[in-house]
């Protein structure tokens, strides 16, 4: 008799929670009011400045557009606004008291609505000095100032090496040494060091994805030679192998920056999901960071142990499409082999002196199937595509490589025979 | 009346001078020193006299002893103890343990008296200075009602003879009954009681009387536990099976509790019992095993109990998968009955969660990249409690430690966080049986919080931070019976904290109870509560992975709270009653996290902040019957002030109501009811989201982006719908191999309400769309507890 009552009065909370169940639908929201964001760093090192202005999403607008900015577009952009920076600390400044931005200002590849640039050389900026932005666009005023960090010197240093940056480039035993990028401030906060692996041709998009960026809270910052690179496309791990930082037989530049406090601001902080706080926001009326920056680049020729035999120093000359040829190559096996296919071993290699179409000083990458070689050699023409990058053309090579004595490889354009070359093993 | 339990608290006071701040460190490290000797040496002491076999007495007799059940030998707390013909009388404390002064040299005779127990009586011979009693357990028929559980008898007790509001005993049998998620959880039941807040359905930290969840203090056998959660606060720390009884308090606590402003809750291990059992769960959460019995040496038990999660063991066996997580934990629990009556008790637990995720990698030559996180708790503590020179004695001493670490290895980052507890103390009672008894204690705490975070791989540090007060306290409490119908417990805690601090506080209580009529009493506390160290987290989030606790010293302040709590309690019957409390709380220098902290400046990681609190909690509870549960209800309004605006926190909740009922069910099951329903909880509105890019330097321009929503200035202006829940179980109990199995099947959220957890705005849809995240769905379970 209990048991049943029990069941009754479970069954009546039950019916009676089919009130209580009903659940909470996902409604659409009323637009708020926008927030002006600004997203700029002055740099002294730069010849022309730039500020990006765009407004929040706010449900008006579904478009989040990709790419390189300034040039590629972006999803909200605040059009038409009136953008000064002001030089508080050089009230005598060349550029005049207020310079403005202008949308049209910029290059003209870089063009693109929301993106402001100053005229060439203005303001002038120093280290130390004190800048002040002002956007106003309706009823919206956005204020923010930076203080421009200076240096007194960048470096790099590995393997008993050290050079200023910039200048000559280094050479960086990946195998052995530890790059330390140091740095010695006047004002600011934080350094950063971009690394990335520099093709013979690259462009501005190419050079935004290429590179791996570390910062801290320091003037110095140690990159060991066998450092994988977890942090770019951290998402992708697990399904992609992490890649090596430095790989042996490439060219990579380094780049140094200092950065103010607002930079390191917006570097550290983010708002978080669940809360939409967290952001550091050093603007006053708007969303966003005004910061600025020192900065400069330099070369790092990384090599690494010999310990295959395949690995060393090749001297090849040929005829490739009537024309002599005579390449010094610098071959390394890659310590993590890229999208390995059938348990194929990677290389890369310094490739110097004349190719078809001049002299030729870069690198390469190819494969090896045992000793069987597959590579590419790439090299401008000088033109531009349809598409408005940089022409190349592409020759494979392949063939069998001695690990000890002369070979014969074939060279081919377009899948036909164009030449051959005898490599030897100096 | 004899009681054991911890000490603490702290006071407000000036801040002293350089000189002072020496002198005090100085007599703090002598002290700390003098006070580790003490134990040291009544360790000697206890060694001496069991070794000896000779019970300390005077001129007049000494009695000890202990009290147990006789069907599990569990020690039980609360039993009177009446010297036939002569004024003594004593209550066992949470071992079972009791002491008597001063008794005739002759033969004695002594009752032995608790609800849900049979009286029994002994005749102590002569000579005879401790002794061991077994009590039957029965059903005791008071008034035609059948009184069937310890916690009525606990729960009159308490009114009848303590002056203590705002507190509840909670019966280990009602948290294995109560209808949770997977698996019983002494939490997760608090939570269902006055005064308490859950924010939601995925964390065991709860808010009492308008407090934050770190000013709770929690305490597993004395002894503070700092993160009591696991699966970042899904489940608790505290296997049900293990855990004998609970009180909670909610307000008002005495002289002897400290470090924690809002609540207390005390959890207690069972001692083993002296019969070898063994008994466990399978769920589908995890198995867990707790076995029990005498130890081959002296007069001794032990029970040790463990669990472990298993859904990566069998994901792993089923499948190509791997779930890179797990939590295990363990705890075990060692009592000497001493020649001398005395008990040693010794604690232990570790608890760990492992969260492993290798990043496949296909090159074999190359060490994987993995993402290692691992926090957990680990304690270790004695307690001793006895009769030496005339004077009921206990001291403690303890070590808990909470750590985490969270690495991208080989080398890449790591962050360590540890958190430990030292904690040396004592207590006398000074005049047992009397219409005054003052208990006098003090203690040593010592906290060391460490944060380490850097690169190996860049040579970095990002942060290395420390703290570590130590506190030194003193406290006086007076159980205080100037009249019949009158209890008046007056205490005073000081408190010196050091470490950068280095302030003296002083904290008066004070407790009174007017027993108006048999069945009525006026009841009413007051005190000041101090708190040295802070777990930092966003007042403004839901949901807190971990707590990253930090401590008192020269720019982290001292947190107080002011209590006053006025009501009144009613028995109906011997099986039921209602308690009504009006409270009052007032919070200065508590601490909320401060999202723009530079690492590099130490003090900024927190904003001060002062609140207020006041509400009304009614519990109706019935203890015994065809039918037993409660129906608790509260109203609270709760406010913070931080530099810039007033809100409301988080977890302001204006109405609560649960109804919790257990009785018979069909089939011949026990069957356990639980509705709840809460009125809405305040969040932040989402006022549009914007693209974060990221600056390549290289290209001097931006490439890639986080979209990220951005919060309305104005904290907590919005609130989310009400919340209801209703949770069903249902248990049964059949014979299994020689011993008993409960299997049980659970409904969790049976008219699958979308509770909100939190929303989630998506700005870049046009128009814009706020997205329910909900809490716990409908979600059947099951599983079963045997024992043999």
């Amino acid at each position: 008799m209990i048991g049943r009552v029990t069941l009754a009065f479970t069954l009546g909370l039950l019916s009676v929670g089919c009130g209580f169940g009903d659940s909470p639908t996902d409604p659409t929201v009323d637009p708020p009011e926008t927030i002006v964001v600004v997203q700029g760093v002055m740099r002294a090192d730069q010849p022309q400045q730039w500020i990006l202005v765009e407004r929040t999403f706010n449900g008006t607008i579904g478009e989040i557009a990709t790419g390189l900015l300034p040039g590629s577009g972006v999803a909200v952009p605040l059009e038409g606004a009136d953008v000064t920076i002001e030089n508080l600390s050089f009230p005598t400044d060349p550029c005049g008291t207020n310079v403005t931005l202008l949308e049209s200002a910029g290059p003209t590849d870089r063009l693109q609505p929301g993106a402001y640039w100053a005229p060439i050389g203005c303001p002038t900026i120093r280290a130390g000095d004190t800048l002040a932005l002002r956007v106003a666009s309706g009823d919206d005023v956005v204020t923010g100032r930076t203080i421009v960090p200076g240096t007194n010197s960048m470096t790099l240093a590995a393997g008993g090496q050290t050079v200023a940056v910039p200048g000559p480039g280094l050479e960086f035993n990946r195998d052995a040494d530890t790059l330390l990028a140091s740095v010695d401030p006047n004002g600011g906060r934080a350094l950063i060091v971009e690394i990335r692996e520099r093709p013979a041709v690259e462009t501005l998009d190419q050079i935004a994805a290429a590179s791996s960026f570390f910062w801290a809270d320091a003037t110095e910052l140690t990159l060991p030679g066998d450092l994988l690179d977890v942090l770019q496309n951290f998402e992708d791990l697990g399904e992609e192998d992490p890649r090596d930082l430095f790989n042996a037989g490439r060219l990579h530049s380094a780049t140094l920056a200092y950065a103010d406090q607002n930079f390191y601001d917006q570097l550290r902080s983010f708002n978080l999901e669940i809360t939409g706080r967290g952001f550091i926001n050093n603007l006053e009326g708007g969303w966003g960071y005004f910061g600025s920056m020192t900065a400069a680049e330099t070369e790092l020729r990384v090599i690494g142990d010999v310990d295959d035999s395949r690995e060393g120093v090749y001297r090849a000359v040929g005829m490739v499409e009537g024309v002599a040829v005579a390449l010094d190559w610098e071959l390394y096996l890659n310590r993590v082999s890229e999208d390995p296919v059938g348990g194929a071993t990677t290389f890369s290699t310094f490739l110097v002196g004349d190719w078809v179409l001049g002299f030729y000083d870069s690198w390469t990458t190819g494969v090896f199937s045992g000793t069987t070689l597959e590579t590419f050699i790439e090299q401008p023409t000088g033109g531009v595509t349809p598409e408005g990058q940089p022409e190349v053309r592409r020759w494979q090579i392949i063939g069998v490589l001695s690990p000890t004595g002369s070979t014969t490889l074939r060279v081919l354009l377009d899948s036909t025979d164009v030449g051959t070359l005898t490599v030897t093993k100096q | 009346m004899i009681s054991f339990s911890g000490i603490r608290d702290r006071n407000q006071a000036p801040r002293l001078s350089t000189e002072m701040q020496k002198r005090l460190e100085t007599v703090m490290d002598l002290l700390h020193g003098v006070a580790i000797l003490t134990l040291a040496s009544t360790a000697l002491l206890v060694a001496i006299i069991a070794v000896v076999g000779q019970p300390l007495a005077g001129q007049t007799r000494d009695l000890v002893g202990t009290v147990r059940a006789t069907d599990d030998d569990a020690a039980i707390e609360g039993v009177s103890v009446q010297v036939v013909g002569f004024s003594g009388r004593a209550v066992t404390d949470s071992n079972g343990f009791f002491a008597l002064a001063r008794l005739s040299e002759g033969e004695l005779s002594l009752v032995f008296e608790r609800l849900g127990f049979a009286t029994d009586t002994l005749l102590v011979p002569i000579g005879t200075d401790s002794v061991e009693v077994f009590l039957e357990t029965s059903a005791v028929e008071l008034a035609e009602i059948v009184v069937q559980t310890s916690a009525a008898a606990r729960a009159r007790q308490r009114f009848e003879q303590s002056a203590q509001a705002s507190a509840i005993t909670v019966d280990a049998r009602d948290i294995l009954r109560t209808p949770t998620f997977l698996e019983a959880d002494v939490i997760r039941m608090i939570q269902l009681l006055p005064g308490t807040v859950a924010i939601n359905d995925y964390t065991v930290g709860y808010n009492a009387r308008g407090g934050e969840a770190d000013q709770n203090l929690i305490q597993l056998d004395g002894i503070t536990i700092f993160n009591p959660s696991h699966l970042g606060g899904l489940f608790s720390t505290f296997d049900a099976q293990a855990i004998g009884d609970t009180e909670y308090l909610t307000g008002g606590f005495p002289a002897h509790y400290s470090g924690r402003l809002s609540s207390v809750l005390d959890v207690r291990t069972r001692p083993g019992s002296r019969e070898f059992g063994v008994m466990g769960q399978i769920s589908l959460l995890s198995s867990k095993v707790l076995v029990e019995g005498s130890l081959p040496f002296g007069n001794s038990t032990f029970l040790v109990a463990g669990r472990r999660t298993y859904a990566d063991q069998i994901i792993k066996w089923f499948t190509s998968s791997e779930l890179p997580y797990y939590f295990g934990d363990a705890v075990a629990k060692l009592t000497f009955q001493l020649p001398t009556g005395g008990t040693l008790a010794a604690t232990g637990y570790i608890g760990r969660d492992v969260l492993d995720w290798e990043f496949e990698q296909s090159d074999p030559t190359v060490e994987s990249v993995s993402l290692r996180v691992n926090w957990g708790n680990r304690l270790l503590g004695l307690t001793y409690n006895d009769w030496i020179f005339g004077k009921p004695l206990e001291l403690s001493a303890s070590v808990t430690e909470f750590s985490t670490t969270v690495g991208l290895f080989p080398d890449f980052a790591r962050v360590d966080n540890d958190a430990r507890l030292l904690t040396v103390k004592g207590a006398v009672s000074l005049s047992p049986g009397r219409s005054h008894d003052v208990r006098v204690g003090g203690g040593i705490e010592e906290y060391r919080f460490r944060y380490d975070a850097g690169s190996a791989a860049l040579s970095t540090s990002f942060l290395d931070l420390k703290y570590r007060p130590r506190i030194l306290s003193a406290f006086i409490d007076d159980q205080w019976r100037p009249q019949r119908w009158l209890m008046i417990r007056p205490g005073l805690r000081m408190e010196a904290v050091g470490g950068g601090a280095d302030v003296v506080t002083f904290s008066p209580r004070v407790a009174l109870k007017a027993l108006v009529a048999e069945n009525f009493a006026l009841t009413g506390s007051a005190g000041r509560y101090f708190q040295p160290i802070h777990s930092l987290r966003d007042h403004n989030s839901p949901w807190s992975f971990v707590d990253f606790w930090i401590g008192a010293d020269s720019l982290t302040p001292v947190g107080r709270s002011d209590h006053l709590v006025l009501g009144f309690e009613q028995w109906f019957s011997p099986d039921l009653s209602l308690t009504v409390e009006g409270y009052r709380k007032t919070f200065n220098d508590i601490l909320n996290t401060n999202v723009a902290d530079d690492l590099a400046v130490r003090g900024d990681e927190f904003v001060t902040m002062t609140g207020d609190a006041y509400g009304l909690d009614v519990l109706l509870r019935k203890y015994a019957g065809d039918w037993t549960g409660w129906i608790s209800y509260s109203f609270g309004k709760s406010m913070r002030q931080d530099p810039t605006q007033e809100f409301p926190p988080a977890h302001d909740r204006r109405h609560f109501l649960n109804i919790v009922v257990n009785g018979s069910g069909p089939l011949g099951s026990e069957m356990s009811l639980r509705w709840g329903f809460g009125s809405p909880l305040p969040y932040t509105q989402i006022v549009g989201q914007w693209e974060h890019r990221t600056y390549r330097v290289a290209a001097n321009g931006f490439r890639d982006l986080e979209l990220e929503p951005i919060a309305d200035l104005q904290l907590n202006g919005r609130r989310y719908p009400h919340y209801s829940r209703l949770d069903v179980s249902f248990r049964w109990e059949m014979g299994l191999w020689g011993g008993v199995a409960h299997p049980f099947l659970q409904f969790v959220n049976l008219y699958n309400r979308d509770n909100v957890f939190l929303y989630n705005f998506d700005f870049t849809e046009t128009p814009g769309v706020r997205r329910t995240v909900p809490q716990l769905p409908f979600l059947p379970s099951f599983g079963m507890e045997f024992e043999f």
